[in-house]
């Protein structure tokens, strides 16, 4: 039910919305407002304190003393920089892959060395020319030889 | 029964405090509720709705200072509930009409409500075409009769400011008659 306006400005403004729409419609919107299942407002209050129920099983807050708090946090703090430390030092292992030159085909030895060959020629020239000796270069050898074929 | 700031006293200091809340839950409950549905209009909404703002005055209540009425408070709760509903509402349902919404309440609607009728229809309609704010007002001011002061308080808002709402929206109200 509608409280009774009891002040002047109040009354007023009922009178804008009372010009605008009759007493039944107001009356009617009204009760359509207030009207819900029957027994509702009792089971809406069992059925509030059941939620609030299980909300508070599922998040159960553990309290702790000061001094629990302060430990658990050191005891954080421990293991994070133990952790740290054991793997920023822990012992790098150098171990290399032992390969018996039995395991390799010749076919993949000879395509290892070719691959490599202009490298380990350059290092090679190089070293030679630091030595301050000269080694006839291979393709000019074999334009040599292709000279004199065609000859 | 017990006044609303001694029960509340016994909440804080976790004394009985599902029997405070549940006494204090019993004395504000329907008005809350009435308060959600004038907004909203269909009751499995509003019941959705109070159900929330009851939660969350439980999770809160241990915080309250006292500082305004435990009564505005609630309401102001509901009032920030019922407005996140209805502005989700609005992005979901976006091209639906009012006349819709009326037409599907009334296919939807519990054995127990009235349906709308002729008399209702245009005065709902009216009300829904509000904005959030000034249907507040609207529905406060005239079918709760609150004062202004309590208006302002609960839309976190000024005296003048509420007026002003009102205001605005009898004159929208009387614009969309006009028109139909």
């Amino acid at each position: 039910m509608r409280p009774t306006p009891n002040n002047t400005e109040l009354i007023e403004d009922s009178a804008l919305v009372e010009n605008l729409f009759s007493k039944e419609e107001l009356s009617a919107f009204e009760q359509r407002a207030q009207t819900v299942p029957s027994g509702y407002f009792e089971k809406f209050t069992e059925q509030v304190l059941n939620t609030i129920r299980d909300n508070n099983k599922k998040a159960k807050v553990i309290k702790l003393l000061p001094f629990f708090r302060v430990a658990i946090a050191a005891s954080i703090l421990f293991i994070a920089a133990t952790a740290y430390l054991f793997y920023n030092n822990r012992p790098v292992e150098k171990t290399m892959a032992t390969i018996s030159i039995q395991d390799v085909s010749n076919e993949e030895i000879e395509a290892y060395v070719y691959s490599n060959e202009l490298i380990a020629e350059i290092d090679l020239q190089d070293e030679l020319n630091k030595a301050g000796l000269y080694v006839e270069q291979p393709s000019s050898s074999l334009n040599t030889d292709s000279n004199k074929l065609n000859n | 029964m017990q006044s609303d700031q001694l029960l509340i006293t016994q909440f804080q200091a976790a004394n009985n405090k599902e029997a405070c809340f549940t006494e204090l839950l019993k004395k504000h409950q329907q008005k809350v509720y009435y308060q959600i549905k004038r907004m909203v209009t269909v009751h499995a909404d509003a019941d959705d709705i109070a159900q929330q703002v009851w939660i969350k005055v439980w999770n809160k209540l241990d915080s309250f200072k006292m500082e305004s009425e435990f009564g505005t408070w609630v309401f102001r709760i509901a009032y920030n509930e019922t407005l996140n509903f209805l502005q989700k509402e609005k992005r979901h349902k976006n091209k639906v009409t009012t006349n819709d919404t009326i037409a599907y309440d009334n296919a939807t609607g519990e054995s127990d409500q009235p349906k709308s009728t002729e008399v209702t229809i245009v005065l709902e309609t009216a009300v829904k075409q509000l904005p959030e704010k000034q249907r507040l007002v609207f529905i406060a001011r005239y079918f709760d009769a609150l004062p202004y002061e309590q208006i302002a308080e609960i839309m976190g808002t000024t005296i003048g400011g509420a007026k002003a709402n009102f205001h605005q929206a009898v004159k929208k109200i009387e614009k969309f008659i006009r028109k139909d």
